[in-house]
């Protein structure tokens, strides 16, 4: 490449080419086509001051007098469409490179092949490619199983709701029921609280509803009622238990009659105890 | 590429500084850790609370009050999460009136394919596929009054839309870009003055790869028979009559379809376009011949 070129020819500790080099606002194509052979035979020559000023044509002189942009060296040659210097690394980079033949075609001195990727990095293309992108197949593949499993969710839905939907008539048979019953019960106890309030009028005359002693005539009373309750739960069990108990004993004293196996072999083995004892005696 | 990782951490290795007395650390531990400073030395006089008033005092207001403003909080009310915002793609909206009135204003040039570098070359419409724009949405408004007979490619539309379109003889597709290959459709001359190969384009994305292989869509990848008869199936939907293309003098224009690989109308993958030189290069080696037809 050109840029490798131009390194070359800064680089040598030359001054007085380094002086040329910066003294005069240098056109770029000299520099790039300036070999090192150049370089040397520049070397021996003595180069005043002088002697360069001597060789810039009029012209030149005019144009430098006529430039009134005040722009710097670099955004003049990009007016020109020059060649841009290389005074930084990146310029050397592959994609610097890349830029500047867009740029400026041909004209760049880059090497078209650089445009493209290399092998290896072909290579690495395709295996990144082969892994990470999709494929048709795989992709319709992907999307039949996203389908498959939206209607299956669906299905298995509208199964749950079916099979809820047919529970519907006997549910709200069972909500209507409740409420009845709640309200019942709800009436029977408001009715109880009436009465016990009544009783409670007459017991003790007319009174205020927050009185205590209507309270107390109240909770007492449901108390006792509620005692009562209990004992007579507990008699009907108890009763059901005697019917149950005479039941059995009745049962017993049918069957009487035969004596079952074990209770002959009970006696039979008292029977023997009895006769050893004795003879021990 | 598993490989490429040990490679990495190698020369990572190798480009390490050595150890030395300068990048050495202290054992954890090694130094005890200083407890009990003397209170006068820093914070020992108000602890940062300042001589009087609300902070030296533990009056503050509340966090966010703004001496009876209504507060921040208050006045902006808060946006609902948007799920998967990152990951949607946006379309910017072209409306069918706005198309009639490019064609008409001679803007773009109806006798030849439209595609999305036409229509971003006209400068009315903008798409950044660096903000996650994969292109443009052409929208119904005025379809009852587009007249123009066009082949157009666009990334998405309604059915309504194609209606608009195949009833004055014309024909679209719908066709999706992965973003760098979009970046060189919407701004072509950038593009070319990178100085790079013109990609391949991508297959579509699993979530939207459905919608381009469907000829409901008139997605480029369709079956060519499937969308003859969607045409037709359309047409007796919304009740006109659809002119025969075959017979049209401008077939071979309204016909023209690009590769599903391809970007550019008469430009290949691989190909490299210098526009100083006016020069096209293409490679030549089998393996980037393989990779760019592939």
């Amino acid at each position: 490449m050109a840029a490798s070129i131009v390194r070359c020819c800064i680089a040598p500790n030359s001054s007085k080419l380094v002086k040329r080099l910066v003294l005069s606002s240098r056109n770029v194509k000299q520099i790039r086509n300036c070999s090192s052979a150049q370089a040397s035979t520049d070397e021996t020559e003595d180069i005043s001051e002088e002697n360069f000023l001597a060789d810039r044509t009029l012209e030149d002189e005019l144009m430098r007098i006529r430039d009134v942009s005040r722009l710097g060296p670099r955004l003049k040659k990009r007016l020109g469409k020059e060649l841009p210097d290389i005074d930084k690394d990146f310029k050397l980079s592959k994609n610097y490179s890349r830029r500047l033949y867009g740029k400026m075609g041909s004209a760049s001195g880059v090497n078209p092949q650089i445009l493209w990727p290399n092998m290896e990095e072909l290579k690495n293309k395709i295996e990144f490619d082969k892994r990470f992108e999709p494929t048709f197949e795989g992709n319709m593949k992907k999307i039949k199983k996203w389908e498959s499993n939206r209607a299956r969710k669906l299905e298995t839905k509208l199964e749950r709701v079916d099979k809820a939907m047919a529970k519907m008539p006997s549910l709200i048979k069972q909500f209507h029921q409740k409420r009845e019953t709640l309200e019942k019960e709800d009436a029977a106890e408001k009715a109880k609280l009436a009465r016990l309030n009544r009783e409670a009028e007459e017991f003790y005359g007319p009174m205020k509803k927050t009185d205590h002693r209507r309270k107390t005539f109240i909770s007492t009373r449901m108390r006792e009622e509620r005692k009562a309750e209990k004992e007579a739960r507990a008699e009907a069990k108890a009763g059901k238990k005697k019917s149950k108990k005479e039941k059995k004993e009745a049962e017993e004293k049918s069957g009487d009659g035969k004596i079952s196996e074990e209770k002959v072999s009970e006696q039979k083995l008292t029977e023997v105890k009895v006769i050893e004892e004795k003879v021990m005696s | 590429m598993a490989g490429k990782v040990v490679d990495k951490a190698l020369s990572l290795l190798r480009t390490f500084p050595r150890v030395s007395l300068g990048n050495l650390k202290d054992m954890p531990g090694s130094k005890p850790h200083k407890v009990n400073r003397r209170r006068s030395v820093k914070k020992g006089n108000t602890h940062g609370r300042g001589i009087k008033g609300q902070g030296a005092r533990g009056t503050l207001p509340r966090i966010g009050f703004e001496g009876n403003n209504t507060p921040f909080y208050l006045m902006i009310p808060k946006e609902p999460y948007y799920e998967n915002h990152h990951l949607r793609k946006e379309y910017v909206p072209v409306s069918l009136l706005q198309l009639q009135r490019m064609i008409e204003l001679n803007r773009v040039d109806s006798s030849e394919p439209l595609d999305l570098t036409s229509i971003c070359n006209t400068g009315l419409i903008r798409v950044l596929p660096m903000q996650k724009q994969y292109g443009i949405h052409l929208t119904e408004e005025g379809a009852d009054i587009f007249n123009a007979q066009i082949n157009i490619e666009v990334q998405w539309v309604s059915e309504l839309v194609i209606a608009a379109i195949e009833r004055n003889g014309g024909t679209i597709t719908t066709r999706f870009f992965d973003t760098p290959s979009l970046q060189a459709v919407v701004a072509p001359k950038n593009f070319f003055m990178k100085g790079i190969p013109i990609p391949k384009c991508k297959i579509p994305p699993t979530d939207v790869f459905k919608y381009y292989t469907d000829a409901k869509n008139r997605g480029y990848l369709a079956n060519p028979r499937e969308i003859s008869n969607a045409r037709l199936e359309l047409a007796q939907k919304y009740g006109y009559e659809l002119p025969n293309i075959k017979d049209d003098e401008k077939f071979e224009m309204l016909s023209a379809r690009k590769d599903p690989r391809q970007i550019f109308y008469g430009l290949a993958p691989g190909w490299i376009v210098n526009l100083q030189d006016e020069t096209v290069l293409k490679p030549k080696g089998k393996e980037h011949v393989e990779y760019y037809e592939s």
